[in-house]
């Protein structure tokens, strides 16, 4: 853990710091205020991701789950692009998205985990979960899509539901995280409370069941925590992938796979991961900023793959 | 005589539109082990998972005298401790955290006086912080069998505990069966072997195709009738290799 507050200040230290600026006074200040609120709205986007991660890898034994691998966080996202168009049809205008989003991005990840469910209940193997989450990560970014097109017909309307679909803490600011850091603390907590059937569910639906653990309850409640905390890291940061997977599978070798010790790791962990990636997107030539959904893509992806090999071969005895 | 602790009349499992178990009846009081035999495919491990609740089955099923049904998951766990064949946990959690589990109904946990007791009872005390993919399939059994003994349920429901261990150690878990009753737990134990069936129950059910073939104590049903008409054997009384633990 100290380990993990250490990366986390550097990596603060370095979100205040890269692209520096020759200002002073009030436009300095107003530079920190800024980079200050992108940095908290990192930290909590990605602890929410990573806590969301280890939750569903614990409920559906399957350590490929995470919520951008089963589509939470692509509904999640195309949530927030209806909420916004909503607003926008509605005459609300998207001037304080913050307000709606949050909303919308939780629909999106209820309906997206629910649904995942229907299907998981008929065939639980690991890769009928895996398939599931694709087809509907498929389908929500194919209808993302559509409100992004639509959406076009106003430059910043269209800007924002873009800003949602590749991922970018660019646009945040106070009102916002002021607005999610509560629900990622709330999911947090919530998660904790739940950390001691979650081990228990480690060795299967029955053998929990048959300690005492009343299997339905817990999976009802672990879809709403989880949402909540998709839903509130999308509102901040948009959809961003892979967070979920990277910080628990870096995390299992040095704290074991208890969750009440690998939920705060991993919440620290996703944290500075998202931090430090943010850093990195603002940092990496280009015109403007690479979206923060593509940094931690190229990081996550690799990473998936190698795990989903790794699996494999330990499956096949090799 | 004590009241049955488990009483299923009727007890019938479908699946789709099969009957994988036929209107079972039984009763397990406190202190009596109860053997569940038959050939393969038969419905043991249904018949056992059903008396769990860990299976939707119809017919009357109670359990303490309380209908199974009205019982929380908690509550359940409390009176009844379950040992599965294999355990699907993959994980690597110690094996002191894995007997612990068998405390979340109770309200307790891993460091726990209980836990401890039964780690100590089954001899795993030096074996506690290893990880438990890591033990032999043997460990392993041992493990999941302290980890029922934690719950403090009245009653043990056990899937062919013996199948992959040793001579040894299947004839200390026998043991270990017969100690459990006597300290007035109901015990119910899937056996796959004859010989087994008739060293370790004091009653047994005989299952052919999800149905009670025949029932009774173990030299009526491990019998030269029921054994030819279930098995489609014969038996040979004496034919057979016998073992007991050495007194050292």
């Amino acid at each position: 853990m100290l380990v993990l507050a250490g990366v986390l200040a550097l990596a603060s230290f370095a979100a205040l710091r890269v692209g520096s600026v020759e200002a002073e006074g009030e436009v300095a200040a107003h530079i920190l205020s800024l980079r200050g609120a992108r940095l908290v709205a990192g930290f909590l986007a990605g602890a929410a991701l990573a806590v969301s991660g280890v939750m569903v890898q614990g409920l559906f034994r399957n350590p490929l789950a995470s919520p951008s691998i089963l589509g939470t966080t692509a509904g999640a996202s195309l949530g927030g692009q209806l909420a916004l168009l909503l607003a926008q049809l509605a005459g609300f205008g998207v001037s304080h998205p913050e307000l709606l989003v949050p909303f919308g991005c939780l629909a999106g990840a209820l309906l997206s985990l629910a649904v995942l469910l229907v299907f998981v209940r008929r065939a639980s193997d690991r890769l009928t979960l895996l398939l599931v989450g694709f087809v509907l990560g498929s389908l929500f970014l194919s209808l993302g899509g559509l409100v992004t097109s639509v959406a076009q017909e106003r430059w910043e309307l269209g800007r924002a539901v873009v800003a949602f679909a590749l991922g970018s803490l660019g646009g945040v600011g106070t009102r916002q995280v002021l607005f999610a850091a509560p629900l990622v603390l709330g999911g947090f907590v919530a998660a904790l409370l739940w950390a001691r059937p979650l081990d228990l569910l480690l060795s299967g639906e029955a053998e929990a069941r048959s300690l005492g653990v009343d299997v339905h309850r817990v999976r009802r409640w672990v879809v709403v925590w989880v949402s909540l905390l998709v839903a509130a890291s999308v509102s901040m940061s948009g959809s961003i992938a892979f967070v979920g997977l990277v910080a628990p599978h870096a995390l299992r070798p040095f704290v074991g796979e208890l969750h009440r010790r690998l939920l705060p790791a991993a919440a620290l962990a996703g944290g500075a991961f998202v931090v430090l990636c943010d850093v990195a997107a603002r940092a990496l030539p280009s015109r403007g900023e690479v979206p923060l959904g593509v940094v931690t893509g190229l990081v996550g992806a690799p990473l998936f793959l190698f795990l989903l090999f790794r699996g494999r071969r330990e499956a096949v005895g090799e | 005589m004590s009241d049955p602790l488990i009483h299923a009349r009727g007890l019938t499992v479908r699946r789709g539109a099969r009957e994988v178990l036929r209107a079972v009846d039984l009763e397990v009081r406190p202190g009596e082990v109860l053997g569940i035999l038959g050939p393969n495919g038969a419905g043991k491990s249904t018949l056992l998972r059903a008396l769990l609740g860990l299976v939707p089955a119809t017919g009357e099923l109670r359990v303490d005298g309380r209908p199974s049904a009205r019982l929380s998951a908690r509550e359940r766990a409390g009176l009844l401790a379950y040992v599965p064949q294999r355990s699907h946990l993959q994980a690597g959690l110690a094996v002191r955290e894995v007997v612990g589990q068998g405390r979340y109904a109770a309200g307790g946990h891993a460091d726990d006086a209980v836990t401890t007791a039964a780690l100590a009872r089954l001899g795993l005390e030096g074996l506690q912080e290893r990880a438990f993919p890591t033990l032999s399939v043997g460990e392993q059994q041992r493990a999941l069998i302290a980890r029922a003994l934690a719950t403090g349920a009245r009653a043990l429901l056990l899937d062919e505990p013996t199948a992959a261990l040793d001579v040894r150690r299947a004839l200390e878990t026998f043991a270990l069966l017969r100690e459990l009753a006597d300290e007035g737990r109901a015990v119910v134990v899937v056996v796959h072997g004859l010989d087994e069936a008739r060293r370790v129950a004091d009653r047994l059910i005989l299952l052919r195709e999800g149905a009670v073939a025949a029932t009774g104590s173990p030299r009526e049903v491990v019998a030269a009738d029921p054994i030819r008409e279930v098995y489609g054997v014969e038996l040979v009384e004496g034919g057979a290799l016998g073992f007991r633990l050495s007194e050292d």
